[in-house]
């Protein structure tokens, strides 16, 4: 349990960012308490202080995992975010794209969001940008990256793809033992 | 009664010296001390006197210490039946003896190889071969090995016969000295897998490892990549070979420098400064997303335009169903040049 280094606090924000844009400050300066985001096992852990003051008494070789993980640091240095942030990302997330009832169980087998299963899009969404997929009935499902642009959208045959899968809440089962 | 007395005093000396003979050997202890008298060994495990030993008096409570103890040592010795021969005073020493700890672990039984394994699980044991032998052809003692062995076989294979299946002129004593020199560096290639076994050491089972010529190409970019900044200046002076720019270039590695633990306040400052500067970062012209975004805006002008011109067609059309009763018109909904009216030309 360490604090981030600068560099990685650098790529974890930046790919925060991604998904919340000016949102991670509201992560960082919480008006509840202080929360801080700490480094064990190239994963980043968020949690409260208090929490990490009594997590200091476990032995650090026999501590798992404090708080929430955000996500890891894969071997090449960059951070890939894991599905238990989803928790503190949707209520910030800045673009958000609702699925079909019918697609929901495709977008938790892991697949892309194709254009027939998508059924709204946050106006003016760019390509290639990190956004929150929903269900219709508002259930934060998990995040991806769009394929399309939201113009793009409207005029692309039913097959494109729309959003590439990042992660989403079928993780909890099918990478049960990867996720901490 | 002056005899008397002097008797009793004599008496009352006497029993007096004896008394203080007794208080000069016998040593009171706390815990009585283990005495091994077989080893002349006594273990006091007492508290030792901490004090003591670091004043000025250490030497003196040393020496009372080791007194005691031998005193315990010499009275248990002295306990014992004596047998005197020739005047002198013999004791059997008796008693338990003492068993010294280990310095070393206990050694591990040494792995077993490969063939006494195989041998193990098979029953097989070990047939011991007589030292010598009795030749028939030579009539003389032949030992199985060593001295003597090498010479006495020359003699007896002066000549080779070569067998039927084989080429007519090959050497067979070239051959044979071929399949000896192969057997041995197979039993040598077979006792150092053992060795690695034991040790625990990956050995590639077939197949040739990777020589120098057949490099793979990773492995070879790899190496180049190694040897174009293996100079002084870390490769910056080193002229570009002509297919350089396919290399990927690797840098050298620049150490992080530790950052001193900063606590919660300064963290959660120095984070949000880094967050700040991430969203306040100037995003680069990206030409597609600008594309994307002209076309977004010109495709919403235009369906703005197309709905509030279907809401005033509509609104037109009621005016026209409710208020005049003309014969619809065709053509009416046609944008640009009109059609040419009149004959049919072909």
């Amino acid at each position: 349990m360490k604090q981030i280094s600068e560099e990685r606090t650098k790529i974890f924000f930046e790919k925060l960012s991604k998904y919340i844009g000016s949102n991670t400050k509201l992560l960082i300066d919480r008006p509840d308490g202080m929360y801080c985001f700490r480094e064990m096992n190239n994963r980043v852990y968020y949690a409260h202080e208090y929490l990490l003051k009594q997590a200091s008494n476990v032995h650090p070789d026999k501590l798992i995992s404090v708080g929430v993980c955000f996500g890891k640091f894969t071997k090449s240095g960059k951070f890939r975010l894991h599905i238990t942030a989803l928790h503190y990302i949707s209520p910030y997330a800045q673009y958000k794209i609702w699925v079909k009832s019918n697609a929901e169980q495709q977008v938790l087998y892991g697949h892309n969001i194709l254009k027939s299963g998508l059924a709204r899009i946050t106006e003016s969404t760019p390509q290639y940008q990190g956004v929150v997929i929903y269900s219709m009935s508002d259930v934060p499902l998990g995040f991806g990256v769009t394929a399309k642009c939201t113009a793009e959208c409207k005029h692309a045959d039913p097959l494109t793809v729309i959003c590439f899968n990042q992660s989403d809440i079928g993780e909890y089962i099918r990478c049960e033992d990867e996720l901490l | 009664m002056a005899v008397m007395d002097i008797i009793k005093e004599i008496l009352e000396k006497d029993e007096q010296n004896k008394n203080i003979a007794a208080e000069s050997t016998s040593v009171s202890k706390l815990i009585p001390p283990e005495c091994f008298p077989r080893d002349l060994m006594v273990f006091d495990t007492n508290e030792l006197n901490i004090p003591k030993l670091r004043g000025p008096d250490k030497e003196k409570e040393l020496l009372s210490l080791t007194r005691d103890c031998t005193q315990i040592l010499i009275n248990t010795i002295l306990s014992f039946p004596k047998e005197i021969k020739d005047g002198k005073v013999f004791v059997q020493l008796s008693g338990p003896s003492y068993n010294l700890p280990r310095e070393k672990p206990v050694p591990v039984p040494k792995p077993l190889t490969k063939w006494q394994k195989f041998a193990q699980d098979k029953g097989l044991r070990k047939k011991k071969k007589p030292k010598s032998t009795w030749d028939d052809v030579l009539q003389k003692w032949i030992p199985t090995y060593g001295y003597r062995k090498a010479a006495a076989e020359k003699e007896k294979n002066w000549v080779l016969e070569v067998p039927q299946n084989v080429h007519p002129n090959t050497d067979m004593f070239a051959e044979k000295t071929k399949t000896k020199k192969e057997n041995i560096a197979k039993n040598e290639y077979q006792r150092l897998r053992n060795v690695a076994a034991s040790r625990k050491i990956k050995v590639p089972k077939v197949g040739i490892p990777p020589m120098e010529t057949n490099l793979h190409v990773s492995q070879l970019k790899d190496a180049a990549n190694i040897a174009r900044i293996s100079t002084a200046s870390i490769g910056k002076f080193q002229p570009k070979l002509p297919e350089e720019k396919h290399l990927k270039q690797r840098k050298p590695l620049n150490r992080q420098k530790k950052r001193p633990l900063l606590n919660t306040d300064e963290e959660k400052q120095f984070n949000m400064n880094i967050a700040e500067g991430i969203v306040k970062k100037k995003p680069k012209l990206n030409i597609s997303k600008a594309v994307n975004k002209q076309i977004y805006e010109e495709q919403s002008q235009r369906n703005k335009e197309k709905q509030e011109k279907k809401g005033k067609k509509r609104k037109n059309f009621t005016n026209n169903k409710f208020h005049s009763k003309k014969k619809p018109k065709g053509q009416q909904g046609r944008v640009g040049k009109k059609k040419n009216t009149g004959r049919k030309r072909r």
